[in-house]
C-alpha cells in the first residue's frame, strides 16, 4: 500500500482499469494456489516407529517432522522413561500423548511450540484441622517500599477485616496460618497471601487498570499512557442499572466536551449528540457513531450491552474513519465473551415516567379575564373589545362552584327549557347559528384541565435484558437479547416506543495465525403516536398538540350526551381517534472479519459489514365526529376532511469493507514502533416506495391501501453514495517517554465531481511522559504527567447537506401539483434546476489540540485537561450573495472559514476508608467544558452588506437585546425610550437609548457590528457546562449520581408560555394560555405599577435583557442506589449474584436560575414540545 | 517452515487484491441521481415542454378563497377580494392599511418578494425558452408550449413593471459568474414594456386559438389570452407615459408620451373582434343575472369571452375558489367610491344631497343593473334563499357590521355593502366549484375604447362595438357619444375633469365592469390620479339606519320573524339569530357620518369629521421601493441599482 498508487488511481482511471483486469486474473490464480497449499499444510502428519527410545531423541524426530519447537529442561527429559511408539500419519497431539503417557511430565502446545514441564501436584484439603486463632502482624507497602495507610486486610471467606494504620502496619487474628488474607487498596492490585507466609512487608503493585488503562482507539487498543490524542473513555458500567432508553440519554454529563441536547420527552425522541460544540456555519458537528466498528443508529444499542465508549475528539485520533468523522467519533464497544464457563445475566427494570415542570393551567374565569385584558391591550387604545363577556365569566364562576341556580344561567333556562340543566352541567350550550356547528367556544363556561385530560400522571414501562457469555481457548461468545418499552404519557396505550435487540458475537481462533470474528445484530424499533388533525409528519405532531393545549380551557371535553368529544377541542385526535402514525424499523447488521498474523509483529485485519435497514411508515388519518344538539354527527373541528392512508416502505443498504496491515515491534526494549496502512470503502443505497389513498372504506376497521377509494398516489425515492479512502498511521515511542504519531488519509466521495472529489488530510501528534524521566522531581506525588499536542486535518462533507447526494449534477425534479388542474386533472409539473458547481469539495476541519494527563497522589487523583482550536477551512458557507436578478441562489461553494475554541477539564478522585468496620470506596469526578465559535473568513459578505448572513468576526450564538429602562408609568415616560414605528401606552416597556440618538432601533440596516441600541447578552447555548459524578460503595451498597449543570446560558423566548399571551394578540382565545407560572410574576397595570412584566399583551417588542431567560442550572440527572444481596442467600438459590437497584432520572434541579420554571431544554427555543420526563425505576440484576 | 510462510503471505496478498477489486470497481464513485431526469434528456418532446411550463401556472391565480372547500368558517379563509386596499374596497380590520401612510417612513425594505420572486420566475422562463428552442421537436404542439413560455415571461416582467417600473432585463438563464449581467443597471420602463410586447408578439404567433390544438386543454393559455395581455400592457404603459408625461411627474418616461403603445391596441384588439365579434356571455339572455353569473361558472372552458381561467374542483383540490367565502364578509368591504360611481339605469349620473337616504334596495332598483349584480341587496332574500341551500351554513341575512362578540371569528363588513358578484345560486355555494376567470374579452374591448378615446379617434361605431355591447348584456342604457349627460367628473373618484366626457365615461365603464377584479389600483396609478383619489378620503358605507332597523328589532318583530303570524310574514324571517346576542348602538359599536352613511373607522380620529383621512405620498407610493439590500450589494460591487423616487 502506498499513497502514490492511489494518486494514480485518482488521476488516471483508464490505466488502472487495465491493471484491475490483470489483478482479477491474479486473484483467481492465487486463490486456487492457496487452496492447494493449505490442503498439504493441514494434512501434515507424523509417522514414527521406535522401541525403547529416549524421549529426547523422539522429540528431535518430531521436531523435524512437524516444524514445532520444543522447550524443556534437559535434566528432566533425561530422567524420563524410555518410549516405544508406532504410529502412522498421526497428529502431533496423538503422538505426544503416547510419549508422555507414563511420564512424570506434562506437555503444552502453544503457538508452534511445545512446552514440557513437570506435572503439578494437587493437594486435597478436606477435613482441615481447626487450629487456635493466630495473630498475624504485617505491613503493607507500595512498589517503592512506602507504607500504605488505610489498606484493608480481610480474611478470605469471613467477615474478619482490618485496616493498616498510618505506618502501614496491621494486626489481624485468623483461625489458622493457612487462612488467606486479601489485601486491597484503591489503585493497587488486590493481593492474596497465606497468613502463615506473612513475614514483614507485603508489597502491592499499582493496578494495571490504572497504569495501563487500555483505551479503544481508531487503530486498536492502546495503553492510555502512550496515547497522544484527545480521547476520552467511559466505562459501560455508567449506563447500567438506569432507566434510560438510549445510550445517549445515559451519556449526559459523563464526559467533558460532549454536548447532548435532550429537547423532548416524547417516547421516540432521540437526543442529539455533539462533540466539542455545535458552533459552525452550517455543520451540526455531529460525531460519527460506530458500534463495534459499524455505523449504526445509537438508539439501536442496548445500553446494557455496552462495555466501553470512547470519544475520539481530534482529527489525529479519528484518522481511520476520516471523511465520515470530521467532528469526532463515538466508538461504542459492546461486551464480548470471555474464556470460562457460561455466564448468564438477566436484568429487568420497571420505570415510572412523570411529566415535570409542565405549565399550570388557570381556571376558566381567570383565563377569560386575561383574554379580555389581552384583547383590549393588544389593540390601539380604545379599539380593543372583550373576548369573553361578563355573563359568560359569571357562568364560568358558577360552573366551578357547581351552583346550577346562579342567575347567570336564567337566560339559558328560558331559552332551552328542560334541556338547559344538561347543558349547564356540561358547561356549554348550543349555538343557534348553524355555522358554528352547534357547540362553540363562545357558549362555553366549563373549566377543562387539558393536561389532566390528555395525559396520565405517570406511566409504567419495562425493560428486560438477558445475555449469555463464555468461551473456550478457541471460541468465545456473547449473546444478548433486549426488550425496552417506553410509553408516552398520552392517555390510552397509543403512544410508545419499543425496541427489541438481539446480538451474537463470536470470536474463534481458526489457527494460531488466524482469528475470525462474526457479529450478528438485529434491532427493531417501533413507535406510535396520534395523528393530530391529520397533519402529522413522520411522528406525532407533538408541537401542534402542545400548542392546542393553550386554547379553549372553557370548552368541556365532551358533548352533554357523553357520546362524542366536543366540537372545538382536539381531544378526539390527540387521544387517537383521528388515526395513528406508526414507524417500524428492522435493522440487520452482519459483520465479519479476520486477523491474519503471517509473521511476527505483523498482522492484517480484514473486516466487512453490511447493514440492511427496513423501514415501514404508516399514517392513517380518520375523520372524527362530534354530535350536534339534535343528535346528528358532524366532522370535528380538529378533524381531517377526508380519511386517508399513506404508507412508505424503504430499504437502506450499507456496506463497508476495510483492510489494513499493521506492523508493530519493539527494538532493544526501547524503541516501540507501529505502522498501519489501510483502505476502506463504503457504499449506501436507499430505495423507498410511498403510496397513499383517501377515503378508507371502513376507517375504524381496515387500515389498508386496498381498502380505500380515491386519489391513489405513488412516489419513490432512490439515492446512493459511496466513499473510498486510504490511510496510514505511524506511531513511535522511545521508552514510552517520547511519543509521536503521523497519520494521513486520502479520501474520495461520490458526492463531489470527479475532479474535486479527492482530498488529502494529514495529521501529527506527540506526547511526553514527563514523569518517567529520571529527573522528575515529584515521583511520590505525581506518577504521571503527560503533555500532548496534536494537529490534524480531516475532510467534512456534512455541510453540503445530508440529503445532497449529487452536488454537481443537475436534475429536473418532477412532481404532481395537486393545486393545479389543467384539462380537468392534476398537473405534472417540473421545477427549474438551480445552479451547481463541480468545484465543490471537502471542507477541512483542522484541529489544534493541547492536552495534559496527570495522575497523582497514589493514583487517587486523575486530571485531564484539553485546549483545542478547530478551524473549518474551505467550509461550505452560505451561498455568495449575488443580485437577485440571477433568479436563484448562487451555487454552494467552499467559501468560508469558521473557528471554534474550547477547553475541557476532567478531575477524578478515588479513595477508600474504613467505615463501621468495612471498607468504603468512593469516587468523585468533575467534568467541565466550554467553547465559543466565530466566523473567521467569509469574503462574500466581508462588510456585512447583506444582513442576515454571517460576517467575519461574528460569534455564533451571541444574543443581541435591548436594555430595559423600565416600564412606562405615564404618557410623559413615553416620549423617550419607546420603540419607534409602533404605538405606545403606559405599561409598555421603555428601552435604553444606548447611542443617545433619540431613537430606539437596531442600527444601520442590520450590519452585525453596528447595532444601534442593541447590546450583547450572553450566548444562546450552554456555556461552561459541568457535571459532578459521585459514587460511594460500602458493604453491599453502591450509591451513584450524575449532577449536570450549566453556568452560562441565556435565551430570549417570546412565546405565550413565558409571557402568558402572544404580543398583539387580537384573537386572544388562541394565544392567551395565561399559565400560572407567568401570571404569578405579575403584569403592569395602573394599580400594580412595579410589576415584573409590562402590561399584559403589549409591546414587549424586541428581545430585552430583563426578559431574557437565564438558563443556568444544576440538575440531578441520575441517582442510583444498588444493593448486592448477601452471597449466602444467593448461593442458596444457586445464583452467582443478585443485585437490586433503584434509580431515578431527571430528578430535579438543585437550582434553576430562569425566572420561569420550565425545563431549560424546553425554553431553549420555543416551548411547544413534549416536556422532558422524570423517571423512577426499580430493577433486578441476576447472574447465574 | 517455508510452506507456512508462503501460505500466510499468499492469503495476505489475496486479501489485498480482493480489497482493491472491491474498492476500485469501475465507476464506483460515479453515482448519478436515480429518481429525477437530467436536463439534457428533457425539453425534447411536447410533453416535456408541457410539464415544464405547467410549473408556471401557479403564478396566475393566487387568489383562492378558502381551504378545504367544505365551507368551514375556520377553514382558513383567504378571502382575497382583489380590489381590497384600493379606494373601492377597504380592509376593515385596521385603518393602518397600506393606504394610510401618514407616518410611514420612506425607508426601503431590505427585501421584496415581488423582486426576488419575479426574477426567480423569469429565470425559469429563460431556462425553458432556451432549452425548448434548442432541443424540442418541431411540432405544432411544441410550438404552442414555447409560446406559453413567452407568454409567462411577459407576464412576469409585467409584474415587475407594475411594482417597480424599469428593472434590469434578463433574457437568458444566467450563471453565477456572469457578473456583468448580474450587476447590470435598471433598464427604462419603456424598454421593459417593449421587451414584454416583443415576447407577447412571439407568444401570439406561436399559441393556438382557444379550443384549438393544445389550447383545447381546459385552463391553458391561448392566443386570445396573449392578445388581451398585450392590450393590457400597452394600455398600462401607454397611459402611464401619457398621463405622467403630461403632469411631468417623477414617474414620467423621459422623451416618451405613450402614443406608441396606445396605437398598438387597436390592431391587437381587432384580431380578437374579428374572431369573437359580439360573442360574450349572456346567460341565455337573462339580463338580471348575465353579468353576475359570468363569475359563477363551474366550467368556464366554453364560456363566450372567457380567454383564461383557473379551474377549481372541490373534489380534487385542497384549495378552492369559493364564492361563499367572498360573500361571508371577511373584512374587505365595498365603499361609497364604487357605489357612487354607478350611473342610474337611464344613463344619468347619480345626484347626491347632504342627507343620504338610499337604502340598498333603492340602489338596486335605480342603478345600472350591474350594481345589483355586484352588491347584495336585501330583496335578494334575507336568508338561505339561494335555491336548494336549505339552511345549512351561515344564513344570508344582513351583513354583520364590524367585528364584535360573539361574531369575532367569522366575517363582517364594516360598510354594510356585501360583495355579490359571482353568487353561486345553488346548493354547492360552499363547495368551491367555481372556476376563477382571469382574462376576458371585455377587457380588450374597453382597452380599445380607452386608447382610442385618448388618441381622439373614437367614434360611435367603436362605442357600439365595445361599451354598448357590454352594457346590452345587462340591459343598461347604451352610451351615445353625442348625448352624454355631463356629470361632475369628480377627481376623487378617478375621473379627469379636464378631459372629454367620452373618455371619462369609458373610465367609469371600466370601473363598473371590472369592479373588484383587481384593476383599480393600477388604474389610479396609470391615470396619475392616485393621490387625488386617496388623500383625504374617508371611506363611507351604506345607510346606517337601515341596519339599525334590522338588527335592533323589537320582540314583537322577532315574534313575527319567527313565523307567529304567517299572514303578516315579516320581510326578515327566522334565520337562527337571536335578539339578545347582538345589537347595534350608534356611537358605541357602530357609527355614521353626518349624512347618515356608515363610518367604518369611526374609532379613529383621522376618519371622523374633520379628520385627515387616508394618505399616500404622491412622490413615493406610485412605485415600490427597490429592495435596499440589492442596492447595497450593487454598491459593494461598484455597480448602481437606482432607487425609485421618494425612497431612500
Amino acid at each position: 500500500m502506498n499513497l502514490n498508487l492511489h494518486n494514480r488511481y485518482g488521476g488516471n482511471c483508464h490505466a488502472l482499469y487495465k491493471i484491475l483486469l490483470v489483478m482479477k486474473m491474479i486473484t483467481f490464480l492465487l486463490i486456487m494456489t492457496i487452496m492447494q497449499v493449505s490442503a498439504t499444510t493441514f494434512a501434515q502428519k507424523i509417522t514414527l516407529n521406535r522401541t525403547n527410545a529416549s524421549l529426547s531423541s523422539i522429540i528431535d524426530e518430531i521436531r523435524n517432522q512437524s516444524n514445532y519447537d520444543f522447550f524443556y529442561n534437559k535434566k528432566i527429559v533425561k530422567q524420563a522413561k524410555l518410549v516405544s511408539i508406532n504410529v502412522k500419519d498421526a497428529s502431533l497431539d496423538e503422538v505426544l500423548k503416547i510419549c508422555f503417557k507414563d511420564q512424570a511430565l506434562a506437555f503444552e502446545i502453544t503457538d508452534k511450540t511445545v512446552l514440557i514441564k513437570g506435572k503439578e501436584i494437587k493437594f486435597n484439603f478436606f477435613n482441615p484441622i481447626q487450629l487456635p486463632a493466630e495473630k498475624i502482624t504485617g505491613k503493607v507497602v507500595d512498589e517503592n517500599g512506602n507504607p500504605i495507610p488505610g489498606a484493608s486486610i480481610t480474611e478470605k471467606g469471613s467477615k474478619n477485616v482490618t485496616q493498616t494504620n498510618g505506618n502501614g502496619n496491621f494486626t489481624i487474628g485468623v483461625k489458622d496460618k493457612a487462612a488467606v488474607l486479601v489485601i486491597s487498596f484503591i489503585g493497587y492490585q488486590t493481593k492474596e497471601v497465606v497468613a502463615g507466609a506473612v513475614n514483614g512487608s507485603i508489597s502491592l503493585s499499582p493496578s494495571q487498570e490504572v497504569l495501563n488503562d487500555v483505551v479503544v482507539t481508531a487503530y486498536g487498543k492502546v495503553k492510555k499512557s502512550s496515547l497522544t490524542d484527545a480521547v476520552q473513555t467511559i466505562d459501560g458500567k455508567a449506563l447500567e442499572n438506569r432507566p434510560i432508553r438510549t445510550v445517549t440519554d445515559g451519556l449526559i454529563g459523563l464526559a467533558p466536551g460532549l454536548n447532548i441536547r435532550m429537547p423532548s420527552g416524547a417516547p421516540e425522541a432521540n437526543p442529539s449528540i455533539n462533540i466539542r460544540g455545535f458552533t459552525s456555519i452550517n455543520s451540526t458537528g455531529a460525531p460519527l457513531i460506530l458500534v463495534d466498528g459499524i455505523e449504526r443508529p445509537i438508539q439501536d444499542v442496548n445500553p446494557n450491552d455496552v462495555e466501553t465508549i470512547s470519544f475520539l475528539k481530534d482529527g489525529a485520533s479519528t484518522v481511520i474513519y476520516g471523511s465520515r468523522a470530521p467532528y469526532g467519533v463515538l466508538l461504542i464497544t459492546t461486551k464480548s465473551g470471555k474464556e470460562g464457563k457460561v455466564s448468564v445475566n438477566y436484568t429487568t427494570n420497571t420505570k415510572i415516567g412523570q411529566m415535570v415542570l409542565a405549565p399550570t393551567q388557570p381556571n376558566s374565569p381567570d383565563w377569560a379575564r386575561y383574554i379580555n385584558i389581552a384583547q383590549r391591550n393588544g389593540q390601539p387604545n380604545g379599539t380593543g373589545t372583550d373576548g369573553v363577556d361578563a355573563v359568560t365569566i359569571a357562568r364560568m364562576e358558577a360552573w366551578l362552584r357547581q351552583d346550577w341556580n346562579d342567575p347567570s344561567f336564567n337566560a339559558l333556562r328560558t331559552q332551552f327549557g328542560d334541556k338547559a340543566q344538561a347543558y349547564i352541567e356540561n358547561g356549554q350550550f348550543p349555538s343557534g347559528d348553524a355555522g358554528f356547528k352547534g357547540w362553540t367556544r363562545e357558549q362555553s363556561f366549563a373549566t377543562t384541565k387539558l393536561y389532566d385530560t390528555y395525559f396520565n400522571n405517570h406511566d409504567f414501562s419495562q425493560q428486560h435484558n438477558l445475555n449469555f457469555s463464555g468461551g473456550t481457548d478457541k471460541v468465545s461468545y456473547f449473546s444478548s437479547f433486549g426488550y425496552n418499552n417506553t410509553k408516552g404519557l398520552l392517555k390510552g396505550d397509543l403512544n410508545f416506543n419499543t425496541r427489541y435487540n438481539f446480538q451474537t458475537k463470536l470470536k474463534y481462533k481458526a489457527a494460531d495465525w488466524l482469528d475470525l470474528r462474526t457479529d450478528i445484530n438485529y434491532a427493531r424499533q417501533a413507535n406510535q403516536g396520534p395523528n393530530y388533525t391529520g397533519n402529522g409528519g413522520d411522528i406525532a405532531n407533538y408541537d401542534a398538540i402542545f400548542s392546542s393545549m393553550m386554547q379553549y380551557f372553557a370548552t368541556p371535553l365532551k358533548v352533554p350526551s357523553g357520546n362524542a368529544y366536543s366540537w372545538i377541542l382536539g381531544a378526539a385526535s390527540i387521544l387517537g381517534d383521528g388515526g395513528l402514525i406508526n414507524n417500524t424499523r428492522n435493522d440487520i447488521v452482519l459483520s465479519g472479519g479476520a486477523t491474519v498474523k503471517p509473521f511476527k509483529h505483523f498482522e492484517i485485519n480484514a473486516d466487512y459489514s453490511r447493514r440492511q435497514s427496513f423501514t415501514e411508515y404508516s399514517k392513517v388519518t380518520k375523520v372524527v365526529y362530534t354530535e350536534l344538539p339534535d343528535g346528528t354527527k358532524i366532522q370535528n373541528n380538529r378533524s381531517a376532511n377526508l380519511s386517508s392512508i399513506s404508507k412508505t416502505n424503504g430499504v437502506l443498504g450499507y456496506q463497508m469493507a476495510k483492510l489494513s496491515a499493521q506492523y508493530s515491534n519493539s527494538f532493544a526494549q526501547k524503541h516501540n514502533f507501529l505502522a498501519q496502512f489501510g483502505v476502506q470503502t463504503e457504499e449506501t443505497g436507499f430505495k423507498s416506495l410511498t403510496g397513499s389513498k383517501t377515503d378508507l372504506f371502513a376507517q375504524d376497521v381496515t387500515e389498508s391501501l386496498s381498502a380505500a377509494a380515491n386519489n391513489p398516489a405513488t412516489s419513490d425515492r432512490i439515492y446512493d453514495w459511496s466513499t473510498l479512502g486510504f490511510y496510514g498511521v505511524i506511531t513511535y515511542d522511545y521508552l514510552e517517554k517520547y511519543m509521536i504519531k503521523f497519520a494521513g488519509r486520502r479520501d474520495a466521495s461520490s458526492r463531489f465531481a470527479p475532479k474535486s472529489r479527492w482530498g488529502f488530510f494529514p495529521s501529527v501528534s506527540g506526547a511526553w511522559n514527563a514523569a518517567k524521566e529520571k529527573f522528575w522531581p515529584l515521583k511520590n506525588i505525581i506518577s504521571e504527567f503527560k503533555p500532548r499536542i496534536s494537529w490534524s486535518t480531516s475532510g467534512d462533507l456534512t455541510s453540503v447537506g445530508a440529503d445532497n447526494y449529487y452536488t454537481y449534477l443537475l436534475t429536473v425534479p418532477t412532481t404532481v401539483n395537486k393545486n393545479l388542474l389543467l384539462g380537468g386533472a392534476y398537473s405534472n409539473v417540473a421545477s427549474t434546476p438551480g445552479l451547481v458547481t463541480s468545484e465543490l469539495t471537502w471542507a477541512k476541519p483542522t484541529v489544534l489540540n493541547f492536552g495534559v494527563d496527570i495522575t497523582a497522589l497514589k493514583n487517587r487523583l486523575n486530571v485531564t485537561y484539553e485546549w483545542y482550536q478547530r478551524t473549518v477551512i474551505d467550509q461550505m458557507g452560505p451561498v455568495d450573495p449575488l443580485p437577485q436578478v440571477l433568479g436563484t441562489d448562487a451555487p454552494q461553494k467552499n467559501n468560508a472559514v469558521s473557528e471554534t475554541r474550547g477547553w475541557e477539564l476532567s478531575v477524578g478522585w478515588t479513595d477508600q476508608f474504613q467505615a463501621a468496620g468495612k471498607p468504603l470506596n468512593y469516587s468523585l469526578k468533575f467534568n467541565m467544558s466550554d467553547y465559543i465559535g466565530y466566523v473567521k473568513e467569509y469574503n462574500s459578505n466581508k462588510t456585512g452588506v447583506v444582513s442576515g448572513i454571517w460576517t467575519p468576526g461574528e460569534q455564533f450564538g451571541q444574543n443581541y437585546v435591548y436594555g430595559v429602562k423600565g416600564i412606562a408609568q405615564n404618557a410623559g415616560d413615553l416620549r423617550t425610550g419607546t420603540l419607534s414605528g409602533t404605538y405606545n401606552y403606559p405599561g409598555y416597556i421603555m428601552y435604553n437609548d444606548v447611542n443617545g440618538d433619540g431613537y430606539i432601533n437596531s442600527g444601520n440596516g442590520g450590519f452585525w457590528y453596528s447595532r444601534g441600541d442593541v447590546v450583547k447578552d450572553g450566548f444562546n447555548y450552554p456555556r461552561k457546562s459541568y457535571s459532578i459524578l459521585p459514587t460511594v460503595s460500602w458493604s453491599n451498597f453502591t450509591l451513584s449520581a450524575v449532577l449536570e449543570g450549566v453556568m452560562q446560558w441565556r435565551v430570549y423566548n417570546d412565546t405565550e408560555w413565558v409571557w402568558g399571551t402572544k404580543a398583539g394578540a387580537d384573537l386572544a382565545y388562541f394565544y392567551t394560555p395565561a399559565f400560572k407560572e407567568s401570571t404569578d410574576l405579575g403584569y403592569w397595570s395602573p394599580g400594580n405599577t412595579d410589576a415584573f412584566f409590562p402590561a399584559f399583551n403589549t409591546g414587549r417588542g424586541s428581545a430585552t435583557d430583563k426578559y431574557s431567560l437565564n438558563l443556568a442550572n444544576l440538575r440531578v440527572r441520575n441517582v442510583t442506589l444498588a444493593y448486592d444481596l448477601p452471597q449466602k442467600w444467593v448461593n442458596k438459590v444457586k445464583l452467582k449474584k443478585v443485585n437490586v437497584y433503584f434509580s431515578g432520572e431527571n430528578l430535579g434541579f438543585i437550582y434553576n436560575k430562569s425566572f420561569i420554571k420550565y425545563d431549560p431544554e424546553l425554553l431553549r427555543n420555543g416551548v411547544n414540545g413534549y416536556p422532558p420526563l422524570r423517571y423512577y425505576s426499580m430493577g433486578l440484576n441476576i447472574n447465574l | 517452515m517455508k510452506a507456512y510462510i508462503s501460505k500466510s503471505r499468499k492469503i495476505t496478498l489475496a486479501l489485498c487484491v480482493m480489497m482493491c477489486f472491491v474498492a476500485c470497481k469501475k465507476n464506483f464513485l460515479d453515482t448519478t441521481p436515480l429518481d429525477a431526469v437530467n436536463p439534457n434528456d428533457f425539453f425534447k418532446t411536447a410533453t416535456h415542454l408541457q410539464i415544464f411550463v405547467n410549473g408556471f401556472y401557479g403564478r396566475l391565480a393566487p387568489q383562492y378563497n378558502t381551504q378545504g372547500g367544505t365551507g368551514t368558517p375556520t377553514g382558513g379563509n383567504s378571502n382575497l377580494a382583489l380590489d381590497a386596499n384600493s379606494d373601492m374596497m377597504i380592509v376593515q380590520t385596521t385603518a393602518t392599511s397600506s393606504l394610510y401612510r401618514w407616518d410611514a417612513v420612506s425607508v426601503a425594505p431590505d427585501a421584496n418578494s415581488s423582486w426576488s420572486g419575479g426574477y426567480s420566475n423569469i429565470r425559469s422562463d429563460n431556462y425553458f425558452i432556451k432549452y425548448a428552442n434548442l432541443n424540442a421537436e418541431k411540432t405544432d404542439a411544441a410550438n404552442h408550449y414555447i409560446g406559453e413560455g413567452y407568454f409567462f415571461r411577459a407576464w412576469d416582467y409585467f409584474g415587475l413593471l407594475r411594482n417597480f417600473g424599469g428593472v434590469p432585463i434578463v433574457t437568458e438563464a444566467l450563471n453565477d459568474n456572469d457578473l456583468d449581467k448580474l450587476y447590470q443597471p435598471r433598464a427604462s420602463r419603456y424598454d421593459v414594456a417593449k421587451q414584454i410586447i416583443a415576447d407577447l408578439d412571439l407568444a401570439i404567433a406561436k399559441l393556438n386559438w382557444k379550443g384549438e390544438g393544445q389550447a383545447a386543454i381546459a385552463g391553458r393559455v391561448n392566443k386570445e389570452a396573449a392578445l388581451i395581455l398585450k392590450a393590457r400592457v400597452a394600455l398600462y404603459e401607454g397611459t402611464w407615459e401619457y398621463y405622467h408625461g403630461k403632469k411631468t411627474s417623477a414617474y414620467a418616461m423621459a422623451g416618451k408620451n405613450g402614443v406608441e403603445f396606445l396605437e398598438m391596441i387597436e390592431p391587437t384588439v381587432l384580431q380578437l373582434i374579428n374572431r369573437n365579434g359580439t360573442k360574450i356571455f349572456t346567460a341565455a339572455g337573462d339580463k338580471t343575472i348575465a353579468y353576475n353569473q359570468l363569475f359563477a361558472q363551474k366550467n368556464a372552458a366554453n364560456i363566450d369571452g372567457v380567454f383564461l381561467f383557473k379551474a377549481y374542483d372541490a373534489a380534487l383540490l385542497a384549495l378552492s375558489h369559493n364564492f361563499f367565502f367572498k360573500i361571508l364578509d371577511s373584512g374587505p368591504s365595498i365603499t361609497d367610491h364604487l357605489v357612487d360611481i354607478y350611473l342610474n339605469k337611464d344613463g344619468t349620473p347619480q345626484v347626491f344631497s347632504t342627507n343620504y337616504t338610499n337604502t340598498l334596495n333603492q340602489l338596486g332598483n335605480n342603478l345600472d343593473p350591474r350594481f345589483k349584480q355586484t352588491v347584495w341587496t336585501p330583496d335578494r332574500g334575507p336568508l338561505n334563499q339561494l335555491a336548494g341551500r336549505g339552511g345549512d351554513g351561515v344564513p344570508f341575512r344582513y351583513p354583520v357590521i364590524a367585528s364584535q362578540a360573539p361574531y369575532t371569528s367569522i366575517g363582517f363588513t364594516s360598510t354594510g355593502y356585501r360583495n355579490f358578484k359571482g353568487a353561486v345560486l345553488a346548493q354547492e355555494a360552499t363547495k368551491g366549484e367555481t372556476d376563477d376567470i382571469l382574462m376576458r374579452y371585455e377587457e380588450g374591448l374597453l382597452a380599445l375604447a380607452e386608447a382610442k378615446a385618448i388618441l381622439g379617434t373614437i367614434n360611435q361605431t367603436d362605442i357600439d362595438k365595445t361599451v354598448n355591447l357590454i352594457r346590452s348584456r345587462v340591459g343598461m342604457a347604451p352610451l351615445n357619444i353625442n348625448t352624454i349627460t355631463p356629470g361632475t367628473y369628480r377627481e376623487d373618484l378617478g375621473f379627469d375633469p379636464t378631459s372629454t366626457p367620452v373618455l371619462n365615461e369609458i373610465r367609469r365603464e371600466r370601473s363598473v365592469e371590472f369592479a373588484l377584479e383587481g384593476f383599480r389600483l393600477d388604474d389610479l396609478k396609470r391615470w396619475a390620479v392616485y393621490e387625488k383619489v386617496i388623500n383625504g378620503y374617508q371611506p363611507k358605507g351604506a345607510l346606517l339606519q337601515e341596519f339599525l332597523d334590522y338588527f335592533n328589532r323589537t320582540p314583537a318583530q322577532v315574534s313575527l320573524d319567527n313565523g307567529s303570524e304567517p299572514a303578516l310574514y315579516s320581510q326578515i324571517r327566522k334565520d337562527g339569530y337571536t335578539l339578545n346576542e347582538f345589537s347595534l348602538v350608534a356611537g358605541s359599536n357602530v357609527d355614521r357620518f353626518a349624512n347618515g352613511r356608515m363610518n367604518p373607522y369611526f374609532k379613529v380620529a383621522d376618519f371622523k369629521t374633520g379628520g385627515r383621512g387616508l394618505y399616500i405620498n404622491p412622490g413615493r407610493d406610485y412605485l415600490s421601493a427597490i429592495p435596499l439590500q440589492q442596492i447595497k450589494l450593487y454598491q459593494a460591487n461598484n455597480a448602481t441599482l437606482s432607487q425609485n423616487p421618494g425612497w431612500n
